[in-house]
């Protein structure tokens, strides 16, 4: 059986949603790579950017399955140092709030992403429109 | 897509060094692919069609990550590794849009800096602000 549509009013603030352990791939980096040849980082690290790639595989498995059409409004992000190209990175979501206004469902998630061996990666807040 | 290494050398003090990407149909399904976001708003014109949108428009964090590339190009990698960026999607980015990421130092506020990514007349498709660490 398929778990049911994420829609708004699914959504309870404070209820904690946590990722499965997300790692970058040679396959993935390549795709980086060619979409910003331009980008540069250290060796045996990720390119600083992919914190929000991990971030965002994080929230399309975790927060699934979504109503097609959702936007993202507005994003806060701090970094904690470069992730390591071994690193295995897990994303917290917690609803921090949710309101509609001017017709539009406005979820307010904070982010946080770890590694495993328990450092801070990344933390912050993600602002969206959902489409249901 | 192409993107297009910064020219740090051309840019007044203060200010973050440029990073543009034209931003092609291969781009978005390439950034899909990367994320795993298949929305699609993103990529598939049928659907994006009975959208107010119209067309497909790109990821907001396709834009987005080239805050990151502007301030390391800058600031080089251990800086923008410990920086904060609070930004809005202010506008969509369509298929053949170039953009541009910048930013210029918020005077008498250390570290802080404007940010945007633009299109090639200006308009801000992103905005916000940066905070970036001492050296």
């Amino acid at each position: 059986m398929s778990a049911p549509l994420l829609t708004y009013d699914r959504f309870e603030p404070g209820r904690v949603l946590r990722s499965t352990a997300e790692r970058v791939d040679d396959a993935l980096l390549a795709h980086w790579r060619a979409l910003y040849p331009h980008d540069q980082w250290a060796p045996g690290t990720l390119p600083l950017g992919l914190a929000t790639v991990l971030l965002m595989r994080a929230y399309m498995r975790t927060l699934s399955p979504r109503p097609p059409g959702n936007m993202h409004a507005r994003q806060q992000l701090r970094l904690h140092g470069a992730i390591g190209a071994d690193d295995d990175v897990v994303t917290e979501f917690e609803c921090v709030g949710k309101e509609i206004r001017r017709e539009r469902r406005y979820v307010d998630l904070a982010v946080r992403g770890t590694t495993t061996a328990g450092r801070l990666v990344f933390d912050g807040r993600m602002s969206l429109i959902w489409a249901a | 897509m192409t993107g297009t290494a910064p020219a740090p050398q051309a840019e007044p003090p203060g200010a973050l060094a440029p990073v543009a990407l034209t931003v092609d149909m291969a781009a978005i399904l390439a950034y899909a692919e990367i994320t795993g976001d298949f929305n699609p708003l993103h990529v598939d014109p049928a659907f994006a069609a009975t959208t107010p949108m119209g067309r497909p428009i790109a990821h907001g964090t396709l834009s987005m990550n080239l805050i990151w590339q502007s301030i390391a190009a800058t600031v080089g990698g251990t800086r923008a590794g410990r920086s904060e960026i609070d930004i809005r999607f202010a506008r969509p980015v369509f298929v053949g849009d170039r953009i541009e990421a910048g930013g210029r130092a918020i005077e008498g506020a250390a570290g802080r800096y404007d940010v945007w990514v633009r299109r090639d007349d200006g308009t801000h498709v992103i905005e916000g602000t940066a905070q970036i660490p001492a050296g």
